[in-house]
């Protein structure tokens, strides 16, 4: 073995032994403008992050982008689902080889979320673990995973509606509010510089739901009722 | 070579000995073992149950406990380590030991070790006998001479083969199918046995017959070997008081783990099987089987396994004491991490975590998305439980195309029934969900989506996306022949 060799395995050795988190700091949203601004070029690993916004701005969207982007480049994401709300179908397409790289942890009640995503961050199995939709995280919980993500270098994404989502608050803090109909505005309020980043999600107009015309008579058709009783009120005059 | 015999007991009392009170262990439905005294009423093992009951109304029947027994035939090894640092107790045969007795020339001889011996026997049973012989078979023959009973027996250096020439054939271990063959053709003593031509018994009985004809001659290869004073096995506690719940057990089961891991990776073995024995106050073991998916050699995995099984435990009574067995081991053959690649992942402790969800939150908490072939909302996808523990997916097996993001539904387990105000064309202009009164601002619609006519539950809906300033939310109504319903929202 050669000298060059012997150092670069010391040198690989110590980082080892110090727990030197992975080369990768950050760990990339998908969204170029929003990895841009981030610190790392991404949602911090070994960090807690909040990413908060009222219902209907689109931060299931964002998170779930960043998801995909997780099992993109082959790391493990787990998704502890505690309202019971998410619609499967939008997410087959968010983990298309069925490689059980994404987890849907669906807790019975909501107050369990935080102990999922506390046996969920111990396993050191998974890159991305988001909490959606537990209650704010008591200081001695948030304490708790801190140091759990730290140890296993994963980032962990809590989702909230109100001002926070932790009794702590998190190391990043992401703020969604929507400026139009297609437009959502991304604010960095802690953790990186002070920004509000433009972001197309198209929340509220992207769904296309299939039209078909239907053959029963239990829902009377009223697509043209107005047009209709307009003719009728002409006919009658 | 020296051997002691005598069945085992909980309580050394010589007075009131258990083996002369009528007691069975039972495993299954036939009697495994019985004592002197259920002998004397005609009760046998082997007999079933209802059996020993008609032989002897009175006869104790108790179960066998593989774990107490272990751990008394533990307590007498090492009683008996204070006489021969070579302890070996017989397999499938509690209650019997092999002991060495080689070099105690110089400390008494044979003689003096025999007598130590048979005093400390004889605290747990007050008719143990000890017999010395150069051979394990000779030895445990001749703990069945009548003079074994008062002192123990001792064959002279090189006597073994006379002396087993004399004895019963039914004394050497050996097929019922092949003693009852020797028995027809007339032989009834080990050394009639012993004259056979070996080629013959070979050919005539396979391998089993030639290794009982040498048995027959004092050719025996069993030894006792160096014991072990703790079994690297099995660990046990005892709570300093009774705990009526099993947080105290977990730190305990933790601190065993480390052990009994750290043994097996010194092994090269990984645990398949574990066994948790909880003894309870009154008296009572509670055994639980604690099998992960594959052997492991790590603790945290195996810990997660131990606490998904205590979270469904519910006890009756406190827990007095807790041991931590490995049952079954495998060599180690699992998959090994990278030491310098910080990526590297446990697949088994994603396992456990897996393990110990399902045992908690119970099934269906743990899935993943698929999809179904519908267009009802809420039968266009579907939960399948995960199956395996995740694993990395090399990116170039990704045909993931990078799509504008589409708005990501949030749908209510089953849609809530709503009353709704419409305008004069049918539009929702405010609804009343939850004994609330919300104003829509926006509404889009109707989008008309029918079909599964050809199922049991067909449907035939209109569907309206409305914006709500107050609830900030992109809300989807849809409304059939039941009424307005809210299915969910999009965020």
């Amino acid at each position: 073995m050669s000298l060059a060799a012997l150092q670069d395995l010391r040198q690989q050795l110590a980082a080892v032994v110090a727990g030197t988190p992975s080369a990768t700091p950050g760990l990339p949203t998908g969204l170029t403008a929003l990895d841009a601004v981030l610190p790392g070029g991404g949602l911090p690993r070994g960090r807690i992050t909040e990413l908060l916004a009222p219902a209907g701005v689109g931060k299931t969207t964002l998170a779930r982008v960043l998801a995909a982007t997780t099992l993109l480049s082959g790391q493990a994401v787990a998704w502890v689902d505690a309202t019971r709300t998410l619609d499967p179908r939008d997410w087959v397409t968010v983990d298309p080889t069925g490689s059980d790289a994404l987890w849907v942890v669906r807790p019975g009640e909501a107050s369990r979320a935080p102990w999922c995503a506390d046996l969920l961050l111990r396993t050191g199995s998974f890159a991305l673990v988001v909490l959606d939709g537990a209650p704010v995280l008591p200081r001695a919980v948030a304490v708790r995973l801190s140091q759990l993500t730290r140890d296993a270098d994963a980032a962990l994404l809590l989702l909230g509606e109100g001002s926070r989502a932790s009794e702590i608050g998190g190391a990043l803090r992401l703020v969604l509010k929507r400026r139009d109909a297609r437009t959502v505005l991304a604010t960095v309020e802690k953790g990186g510089p002070h920004q509000h980043i433009p972001l197309q999600l198209e929340v509220g107009h992207g769904r296309d739901i299939a039209r078909r015309v239907c053959a029963h008579p239990e829902v009377p058709d009223r697509r043209g009722a107005a047009r209709t009783g307009t003719a009728r009120r002409r006919a009658r005059r | 070579m020296q051997l002691v015999q005598g069945p085992l007991a909980g309580v050394p009392d010589v007075n009131a000995h258990w083996d002369t009170r009528p007691i069975a262990l039972f495993e299954g439905t036939r009697l495994r073992t019985v004592t002197a005294a259920a002998t004397q009423s005609g009760v046998r093992v082997a007999m079933t149950v209802a059996q020993a009951r008609s032989k002897c109304a009175g006869i104790a029947l108790l179960p066998w406990n593989n774990a107490v027994i272990a751990r008394e035939v533990a307590r007498a090894s090492a009683a008996f380590l204070s006489t021969s640092p070579q302890v070996s107790p017989v397999r499938d045969a509690p209650g019997t030991w092999w002991v060495g007795a080689d070099g105690f020339e110089a400390i008494g001889g044979e003689r003096a070790l025999a007598t130590g011996l048979l005093a400390l026997a004889r605290v747990w049973h007050p008719r143990a006998r000890v017999a010395i012989a150069d051979s394990c078979i000779t030895a445990h023959a001749a703990t069945w001479s009548a003079r074994a009973a008062t002192e123990p027996l001792h064959i002279a250096h090189g006597g073994d083969r006379d002396y087993l020439a004399r004895v019963p054939i039914a004394l050497v271990p050996m097929d019922r199918d092949l003693r009852d063959a020797l028995v027809a053709l007339g032989l009834r003593t080990v050394g009639a046995f012993a004259t056979l031509d070996p080629l013959e018994v070979e050919r005539r009985w396979g391998s089993d017959g030639l290794t009982a004809w040498r048995l027959a001659c004092a050719d025996d290869p069993r030894r006792a070997s160096l014991a072990r004073t703790d079994d690297p096995r099995t660990i046990v506690h005892e709570l300093s008081t009774a705990s009526p719940t099993l947080e105290p057990v977990l730190f305990l089961l933790r601190a065993s783990l480390d052990r009994l891991v750290r043994h097996l990776a010194a092994d090269g073995l990984a645990a398949a099987a574990l066994t948790i024995t909880l003894t309870l106050d009154d008296g009572r073991t509670v055994t639980r089987e604690v099998r992960p998916a594959r052997p492991i050699a790590r603790v945290v995995p195996l810990f997660e396994r131990c606490r998904a099984t205590l979270d469904t435990w519910t006890l009756d009574a406190s827990v007095a004491a807790v041991e931590l067995r490995v049952s079954e081991t495998a060599h180690s053959a699992a998959e090994q991490g990278d030491l310098l690649a910080s990526a590297w992942r446990d697949p088994a402790a994603a396992e456990a975590a897996l393990a110990r969800l399902r045992a908690t939150l119970g099934a269906g908490s743990v899935v993943r998305p698929i999809a179904r072939d519908s267009h009802a909302p809420e039968r266009a996808g579907g939960w399948a439980e995960v199956e395996q523990a995740a694993r990395a997916v090399p990116l170039d097996t990704l045909r993931i195309a990078t799509a504008r993001p589409f708005p990501a539904a949030r749908l209510l387990e089953s849609p809530e029934s709503i009353a709704i105000t419409t305008d004069k064309r049918g539009t929702p202009m405010q609804m009343y969900w939850r004994g609330r009164r919300i104003l829509l601002q926006r509404a889009d619609g109707p989008e008309r989506l029918s079909g599964d006519w050809w199922q049991a539950a067909p449907f035939a809906r209109d569907y309206w996306r409305c914006e709500s300033d107050e609830l900030g939310q992109d809300l989807l109504l849809y409304r059939d022949a039941g009424g307005w319903h809210l299915q969910g929202w999009y965020d």
